[in-house]
């Protein structure tokens, strides 16, 4: 891809950004006791590539994310996903848009106990009331090594599995964006690296966006290009990161 | 502690307010059929409503039935307040307060609750039985308010007896919080293997026995088979509330999945509503035994008054189902002047003589035989068995089904009656003309039996075309001045009268019993709340994955219209049973099921189970996604 210098290829980059928020501010709460969680933040994720979202506990990382899906209204400014403005929609329509075209991994793993991982992992195509590609659900189940697994509740699945069949639950709509918040967080190491491969993976392979939350230097390297926050707004970038440009990156953050 | 108590109960009115209308309803109808029943009493004394003492009985069996059902909906919400709080509680032992301080605690605010409660209850009660007595004496004179010492004992006993009461196993429940315990899932409907298995086998026996009882009550028949009926019923009741657990899931289960097929895209809901019904088996029970129980009753006492109405012929005794019958006051026959001066009346139709005779045949035993004209017979009523009633030859003999399936006679086989050998032409069944034994035609009769010389020992006779009853009555009634020794049933005006007081005992039954339906619902909304709030974390993630606030309704719509259909079920099946063992053993008796009822009862319980979901549900709806991705 090359490099956007004039207006005709700045319209074309535009395009190509899966999600974006433009002067996006968030304020909970009013008179004294107002938090400013967002502040005026310009930002934009590219399509097939993965981006993780860094910075000090309470500098908005989450805030942002739950803007960007569609979770959240936020005060001021907007958020353009795959070419929707979010600003202008009813619950409804975000729902759908949520849905159809926004895939969600939490670090809590948030499967439905009362169906199993096949039923968990169709979840919101049979919300959408509509019926599997076969082949896209094999793919995704075999990359996810969930092949034998199908059966089992969540509580019959240990930590890894129960992610990795959350992130088959994010790709199976082919999203235009999956928003994975600190996704190894409850994981032993062995089981973040796989779920950190994984989603590496449906970007490399699979043609994918990620955006992921994390506070783990060693997470952050998998990614294409670390966004820094501090105190709600854009602090920094760090583009092909490793565990030690991320430490820097961080420290003067802190400094 | 009681001033921790009272801190809560004004820190969480809202949370209460369910709890104490239940409270208020069950008390409120306690007192209502216990002052009902003092005052229609007073009535009877002092002869002002004669018939009001036959009330009684079933007014507080009535009462009883209110009673069971508000100890289900308390205890189920006792339980579900207590679980909605267990951070509270939580809470509350860390900062140092003791398993007994937390138990008494509990206590103590149910106890707030029942007296509050059971006050307002009785004032409920006097107002709801002040109008129905206004509406019963409209037609049958007025009746005193007696509210006495003991009602107002009785409803503030029991009312505060079965709130503490109800109230115990979760204050146990909550002595067992751990401090530090985070909001999770309440445990209830676990209980251990053995204990389940001892429940299910208690609930097994008891059904065995209850059914052997109600066998036991049918044979018995006439008279104190009703009371063994209704005895067995209860115990078989028992049994089925101690399966609930066992029966209740497999049922939503099966409902859901019907319910699924039929929702085509909305699938998805119905799936998971169905599988979030049955994730707490005894609490689903709990649940949907409340609704179980009154429509039970409901559907028990509605199945016995309308095949009561459709008997109306047993029931009023009729020999004939005409609107007329003529009998003479001694024994002996009519005579034939009067039967012809009554036939000839212009006001009067289509008609037939009886005779009657007890026969001792070889063939089936000592039977009643009939002498009369099928032919006639069946232009007043509806006839139906095997063979044309038409074809019957003058020496030919009818047969009642019963008995011919009995002794394995069929059309062609010979019967010995009056000594004479005579081949069976009909064989009539029974339930159309209430009678069982042969029938000869009335010239064959009279030919044969001696008892024949009198003549007939009844007339039938209906109403002609465009006469009104009453003016036909008037007419046979003035013709047979000149026989003063014949006696006139006027058919017509007693089954109005049945009728009337069915509709009537229908109407107040069914009213009061919706009182105990309401209060089931009050519980599946209550059981439903607390679902909310224990899922509201599973309910942002299906917010986050696409689950619109539509849908988000629509879900716990669902489980609430499965369970209040599930309990209508179980209720109407078991209610259905009980009639239908009462009606057989009050003897020829037509069982007729109360079709109408039975689909009117499905509809309500699925509207009110909608509408109990309203509340959770729209409160369920405005839960921000975000709670999805919030870690505790
Ligand atoms: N629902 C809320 N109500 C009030 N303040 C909030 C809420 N959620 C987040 N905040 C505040 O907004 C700021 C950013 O929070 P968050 O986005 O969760 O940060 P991070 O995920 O980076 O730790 C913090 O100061 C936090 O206290
Ligand atoms: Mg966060």
């Amino acid at each position: 891809m090359t490099i956007p210098t004039d207006r005709h290829t700045k319209a074309a980059s535009a395009v190509a950004d899966a999600v974006r928020a433009e002067a996006l501010t968030k304020i909970y709460g009013t008179g004294d006791t107002a938090v400013r969680a967002l502040d005026h933040v310009d930002v934009s994720f590219r399509a097939g590539r993965f981006t993780a979202i860094m910075g000090p506990s309470g500098s908005g990382k989450s805030t942002l994310m739950h803007c960007l899906a569609g979770l959240d209204a936020a005060t001021s400014g907007r958020v353009v996903l795959g070419g929707t403005d979010l600003s202008g929609l009813d619950d409804t329509a975000l729902t759908l848009l949520r849905r159809d075209r926004v895939g969600f991994v939490f670090q809590a793993f948030n499967l439905l106990p009362t169906l199993d991982a096949k039923a968990n992992v169709l979840l919101p195509l049979r919300l959408a009331g509509r019926q599997p590609e076969p082949e896209w659900f094999d793919t995704v189940v075999d990359v996810l090594g969930l092949r034998d697994r199908l059966g089992h509740r969540p509580s019959e699945l240990s930590g890894g599995q129960q992610q990795r069949a959350a992130i088959a639950r994010a790709l199976i709509t082919r999203p235009d964006v999956v928003f994975a918040d600190e996704p190894t967080g409850n994981l032993d190491s062995r089981s973040g690296i796989d779920v950190l491969d994984l989603l590496r993976t449906s970007v490399r392979d699979l043609g994918h966006t990620v955006v992921m939350v994390t506070h783990d230097p060693a997470a952050a390297a998998y990614a294409d290009r670390v966004v820094l926050l501090a105190d709600g707004r854009v602090a920094g970038e760090i583009d092909e990161p490793t565990v030690d440009t991320v430490i820097d990156g961080l420290r003067e953050l802190g400094g | 502690m009681f001033g921790i108590t009272m801190a809560r109960l004004r820190a969480h009115p809202r949370r209460l307010v369910l709890t104490t209308v239940v409270v208020v309803l069950s008390v409120g109808f306690t007192a209502g059929t216990l002052i009902l029943a003092d005052s229609l009493n007073q009535a009877a004394s002092l002869q002002e409503m004669p018939d009001a003492k036959h009330l009684e009985v079933p007014l507080l069996m009535l009462g009883a039935v209110a009673l069971i059902v508000a100890a289900f909906v308390i205890a189920n919400t006792f339980r579900i307040l207590v679980a909605q709080r267990t951070r509270e509680l939580a809470l509350l032992r860390t900062v140092g307060a003791t398993r007994r301080q937390v138990r008494t605690g509990v206590l103590v605010e149910a106890a707030v609750v029942g007296a509050l409660g059971s006050a307002a209850g009785l004032a409920l009660g006097a107002v709801s039985a002040a109008g129905i007595g206004r509406a019963l004496s409209a037609d049958h004179g007025s009746m005193p308010l007696v509210v006495s010492a003991s009602t107002v004992v009785a409803s503030m006993l029991v009312g505060m007896l079965v709130t503490v009461g109800s109230a115990v196993a979760p204050a146990a429940a909550a002595t067992r919080v751990a401090p530090l315990a985070a909001v999770r899932a309440v445990p209830d409907g676990v209980d251990s293997p053995g204990a389940r298995r001892r429940q299910t086998g208690v609930g097994l026996t008891l059904i065995a026995v209850g059914v052997a009882g109600l066998g036991l009550g049918v044979s018995v028949g006439l008279g104190a088979g009703i009371v063994v009926v209704v005895f067995a019923a209860a115990v078989c009741f028992l049994g089925i509330l101690l399966l609930g657990p066992r029966i209740v899931p497999p049922m939503l289960r099966i409902t859901g999945a019907l319910a699924g097929r039929a929702a085509g895209r909305g699938r998805s809901t119905v799936e998971l509503a169905t599988a979030n019904s049955v994730r707490h088996p005894r609490r689903a029970a709990a649940t949907s035994a409340a609704l179980m129980i009154g429509v039970t009753m409901v559907i028990g006492f509605v199945t016995v008054a309308e095949s009561a109405r459709a008997s109306v012929g047993v029931v009023l005794d009729a020999r004939v189902p005409a609107d007329f019958v003529l009998s003479p006051v001694e024994p002996g026959g009519l005579s034939d002047e009067a039967i012809r001066a009554v036939d000839d009346l212009p006001e009067t139709g289509a008609s037939v003589e009886l005779y009657t005779a007890i026969v001792d045949t070889g063939e089936v035993g000592t039977v009643e035989v009939l002498g009369t004209d099928l032919q006639r017979w069946a232009q007043i009523a509806q006839l139906d068995g095997d063979g044309n009633i038409a074809d019957i030859a003058a020496g030919d003999v009818a047969i009642d089904g019963g008995t011919a399936d009995e002794f394995g006679l069929g059309v062609g086989d010979t019967v010995t009656v009056f000594g004479q050998e005579l081949p069976i032409g009909y064989i009539v069944d029974t339930r159309t003309m209430y009678h069982t034994g042969l029938v000869l035609a009335p010239a064959t009769f009279r030919a044969l039996a001696p008892e024949a010389a009198s003549g007939p020992e009844y007339f039938a006779v209906d109403t002609a075309d465009g006469v009104s009853p009453s003016r036909a009555h008037a007419a046979i009634e003035e013709t047979l001045q000149a026989w003063p020794d014949i006696m006139l049933r006027n058919h017509v005006e007693a089954k109005e009268r049945l009728n009337r007081g069915l509709d009537q005992t229908v109407s107040v039954v069914v009213a009061i019993l919706g009182v105990a339906v309401i209060i089931a619902v009050i519980g599946i909304a209550n059981t439903l709340s607390l679902s909310v709030h224990e899922r509201r974390r599973e309910i942002g993630v299906l917010r986050a994955v696409g689950l619109t606030k539509a849908q988000t309704m629509r879900l716990l719509g669902v489980e609430a219209v499965l369970t209040a259909l599930v309990g209508a079920l179980t209720g109407v099946t078991v209610g259905v049973g009980f009639a239908y063992a009462a009606v057989l053993s009050m003897e020829r008796m037509i069982f007729v099921v109360p079709w109408g009822y039975v689909a009117l009862t499905f509809v309500v319980a699925g509207a009110l189970g909608a509408v109990a979901a309203l509340g959770p549900a729209r409160r369920a709806a405005r839960m921000s996604p975000v709670v999805a991705l919030a870690t505790e």
